[in-house]
């Protein structure tokens, strides 16, 4: 969309740009800014969905050969998430206040609650991983509403 | 010196570098392709306009590299987004005075 400048004369004698033709130039160059940051919402989602998949699987990482698939996909995904966030034209504002909660509640299931309450329990990991996930969908909804 | 007039900054008061100002002050770091597309004007044109905003202290470029790729990155400095914000409230309060030509007043 191209805004069009109109020329007004104030009551003053001032001439120049409209101010109201600015103002909305000015409008549409910012919202066409913060839609291009919605790019961090779906990062976001990925990763929660990340969350509930990883935990939904710990049950099954038994033997050497799952581990390794496992830690090796753990690398791929954040350096495929870290490529992504870079090659962004806009560098979205975030806290980033969900990474302290994220990391908690994964060591919590990971090395604590999950292995000694719920060993090999896929329905329980699946549900710790919504859990898990809640703060980066907080997080994805907070941008959301900002970015509209 | 009442007039609102009075209180424009001269060196965003042109439509090009108030809506680069504007666009800036959506985001904390915006890069120059996007600026570009977003205020449809050429590469030399907005590389000067960024050259005078940057003079004067309202915004920082920075280069870097994504994989073979360079990029350069614009964010406004607490000046700049002060001097939009102060400047945007202007225009809104001489928006309210203005005769428009078009009307024929």
């Amino acid at each position: 969309m191209v805004v069009k400048y109109k020329t007004m004369v104030h009551e003053s004698g001032l001439a120049g740009p409209d101010p109201g033709s600015m103002l909305s130039a000015a409008d549409v160059a910012g919202a066409r800014v913060r839609r291009a940051g919605r790019w961090y919402v779906l990062w976001l989602a990925v990763f929660a969905l990340y969350t509930v998949a990883e935990l939904a699987t710990v049950p099954f990482w038994h033997g050497g050969r799952v581990g390794v698939f496992a830690a090796l996909g753990i690398v791929v995904f954040v350096y495929a998430m870290h490529a992504w966030a870079a090659r962004q034209r806009v560098r979205v504002a975030t806290g980033n206040w969900w990474v302290a909660p994220w990391i908690v509640l994964n060591l919590a299931v990971l090395l604590l609650v999950g292995p000694r309450l719920f060993p090999g329990q896929v329905g329980w990991y699946a549900v710790a991983g919504f859990v898990n996930a809640a703060p980066v969908l907080i997080e994805a909804v907070r941008v959301w509403r900002k970015s509209r | 010196m009442t007039h609102p007039r009075h209180r424009l900054d001269e060196l965003i008061h042109t439509p090009v570098r108030f809506s680069l100002m504007a666009a800036l002050a959506a985001a904390p770091q915006v890069e120059f392709r996007l600026l570009r597309d977003t205020l449809e004007t050429s590469d030399s044109l907005l590389s000067k306009h960024i050259g005078v905003l940057e003079e004067a202290g309202y915004l920082t470029v920075q280069k870097g590299h994504v994989g073979k790729r360079s990029r350069t990155w614009l964010a406004l400095t607490e000046r700049g987004r002060s001097a939009f914000e102060a400047h945007y409230a202007t225009l809104r309060t001489i928006g309210g005075h203005a005769v428009d030509t078009d009307s024929g007043a």
